[in-house]
């Protein structure tokens, strides 16, 4: 996940009164003047990008014109144990990171909350924020390879004589060094997400349920995690959304079979014989309708976030 | 006593608690730092046999990996500065404004957050060939935008929400024109954000691997690829690491000065 994107999670709700105060003839057109150069980039380059990935992957040749539509890249695709598999890789990646970073960031939130470490804790977690994914891909292969620095360490501490008695946590079955990579970089932001949700709202309705004789773990469960629940969804749709269709990591540090989708989908589309460039695309096209559903989803959570807030 | 006891605990759970997470965010990279500084370190010591700086000046030296580093920041200060303007007038209209069809705009800029904008990346690269886009550093800030402009504009909405409009529209009842109202009342109050959107825009473009693969083609070389290039195998270790930590430096850089720039900022 790149970082700032806790912004997308943590917009607040705008000032009542605000958009009843402007008015005017001219204001309709001021607004879509304002609007249009993101919306030429939304719009145009992403949702049209999209658009061309699409009819690409049904054949269709959109500079030249010829090309005949059909579906046989999908049929192909879907037949493929190849795929079958790839899916089930990214599924799993995209699902133990989300759930080990919504975990472990939420865990790191609340105890740097509860032990008042919350401005220098919030300061850390937001240096990790800028490493860049491939820098904590090569950063893991480096400390779990298995002549890596944990691998020495077992060494020393009598667990592995030799680098082969170390696990394999680097281009392993289990892709375990994807997903601790994943779990790595995703844990600090979705624990910048979770203490920036955990307001001076939630404290209050804690206060009362201590004053009405309720335990601390009842207030975790009841109060706490309740009203934090729309901003954690919303963080792990991100972090889902983005582990199921980033290529870096996987590509450096997944095995060669069954590959992650982001990594077939490239190499299918990048492949030297021109027919496999359209079952590339259709991967591609696959992975966007994942994301279209986990859009959806966060446009949801973001109602249900809006409604709480409005509380 | 009692109340000296408890909260000597409560130094010492603060204390381990930041401990924990500056070991989190700091050890896998200390790896990286001890190989690039490596001539030899074999199995199993933990520290390097033969230490070396030759990694680092080899690296200052390569005129490929200067050049790619240039490239990477000239692609990123672009993409910034057109994200943050684009966000700043979207980010203004969907808090201030009423919009026609609020609700799509806003799932539309949310879209390529959740969407891997790769996908549309490969789908326009034909049509980018043709234009003669393709290949060029315009083409690779034209696709590096598409993830960009989304956090820009959230993060710009965002902050013009928490802001009133009447206070330039009062400027504006002073007699300031719309442009100086906006420069001397909005603006100034929103700092922090602007410079946080320039920085994490930069960000995103500074760390775009695929994206820049396909509509770079081979010709554009920013450091992202230099460095998967040399992960993947063109490297030895204590290069890629040098190189990896390298490129840590300019986005860091930039958001401690955005950080500088955000609490020089003044209350209205």
């Amino acid at each position: 996940m790149a970082p700032g994107s806790a912004a997308a999670v943590t917009v607040p709700a705008p000032i009542a009164g605000h958009t009843s105060n402007v008015r005017g003839t001219g204001r309709a057109r001021v607004a879509v003047a304002l609007l249009t150069p993101a919306l030429v980039v939304v719009l145009g380059l992403f949702g049209g990008g999209l658009a061309l990935a699409v009819a690409q992957s049904l054949g269709a040749a959109p500079v030249t014109g010829d090309g005949t539509l059909s579906l046989s890249s999908y049929t192909t695709v879907l037949r493929d144990p190849e795929f079958v598999s790839s899916v089930l890789t990214s599924l799993w990646i995209a699902a133990a990171s989300t759930l080990l970073a919504l975990a472990l960031g939420t865990a790191a939130a609340l105890t740097l909350r509860s032990s008042a470490a919350v401005s220098r804790g919030l300061a850390l977690l937001q240096a990790a924020l800028p490493v860049p994914h491939l820098v904590g891909a090569i950063a893991f292969s480096l400390a779990l390879a298995d002549s890596g620095l944990l691998s020495r360490l077992a060494n020393v501490a009598g667990l592995a004589g030799t680098p082969a008695d170390f696990p394999a946590l680097v281009q392993d079955p289990h892709a375990l060094g994807i997903i601790l990579t994943y779990a790595w970089k995703e844990t600090p932001f979705v624990a910048v997400v979770a203490l920036s949700a955990l307001g001076p709202r939630i404290r209050e309705y804690e206060t009362m349920a201590r004053t009405l004789a309720a335990g601390p773990g009842a207030r975790l469960r009841h109060v706490t995690l309740p009203l934090l629940a729309p901003a954690l969804l919303a963080a792990g749709m991100l972090v889902f959304a983005f582990t199921f269709g980033a290529y870096e990591v996987p590509a450096l540090l997944g095995r060669s079979y069954p590959e992650a989708l982001p990594v077939l989908a490239y190499r299918g589309f990048s492949a030297v014989e021109l027919d496999a460039r359209p079952a590339g695309l259709a991967v591609a096209v696959l992975i966007s309708v994942v994301g279209a559903l986990a859009t959806v989803g966060y446009g949801v959570a973001a109602r249900i976030l809006a409604t709480r807030t409005s509380w | 006593m009692v109340t000296t006891a408890v909260s000597a605990r409560h130094a010492g759970v603060r204390r381990l608690a930041l401990t924990v997470v500056a070991v989190w965010v700091g050890a896998p990279l200390l790896p990286l730092l001890i190989w690039s500084f490596t001539r030899t370190w074999r199995y199993p010591d933990l520290l390097p046999q033969a230490w070396t700086t030759t990694v680092w000046s080899d690296l200052a030296a390569t005129p490929e990996t200067v050049r790619a580093l240039l490239t990477s920041a000239v692609i990123a200060m672009v993409v910034a500065a057109f994200a943050t303007a684009a966000g700043l007038a979207a980010g203004r209209a969907l808090a201030w404004y009423r919009v026609r069809g609020r609700v799509l705009i806003e799932l539309l800029v949310i879209a390529p957050l959740l969407i891997p904008p790769f996908a549309s990346a490969m789908g326009v690269q034909v049509v980018f060939i043709r234009a003669g886009l393709a290949d060029q550093p315009v083409g690779v800030v034209l696709a590096h935008l598409i993830p960009a402009v989304p956090y820009t504009t959230l993060l710009l909405r965002a902050a013009h929400a928490g802001l009133d409009p009447r206070l330039e529209a009062q400027a504006r009842t002073l007699g300031a024109g719309p442009i100086s109202a906006i420069r001397h009342t909005t603006l100034p109050a929103i700092r922090p954000a602007v410079a946080a959107a320039f920085g994490f825009a930069f960000l995103i473009s500074w760390s775009e691997y695929l994206m820049t693969v396909i509509i770079g083609g081979g010709s554009v070389t920013t450091w992202p690829m230099l460095l998967f290039a040399s992960a993947a195998g063109t490297g030895t270790t204590a290069a890629t690491s040098a190189l990896a930590l390298a490129g840590l430096i300019p986005p860091v850089a930039l958001l401690v000065v955005a950080g500088a720039l955000s609490r020089r900022a003044r209350p209205v």
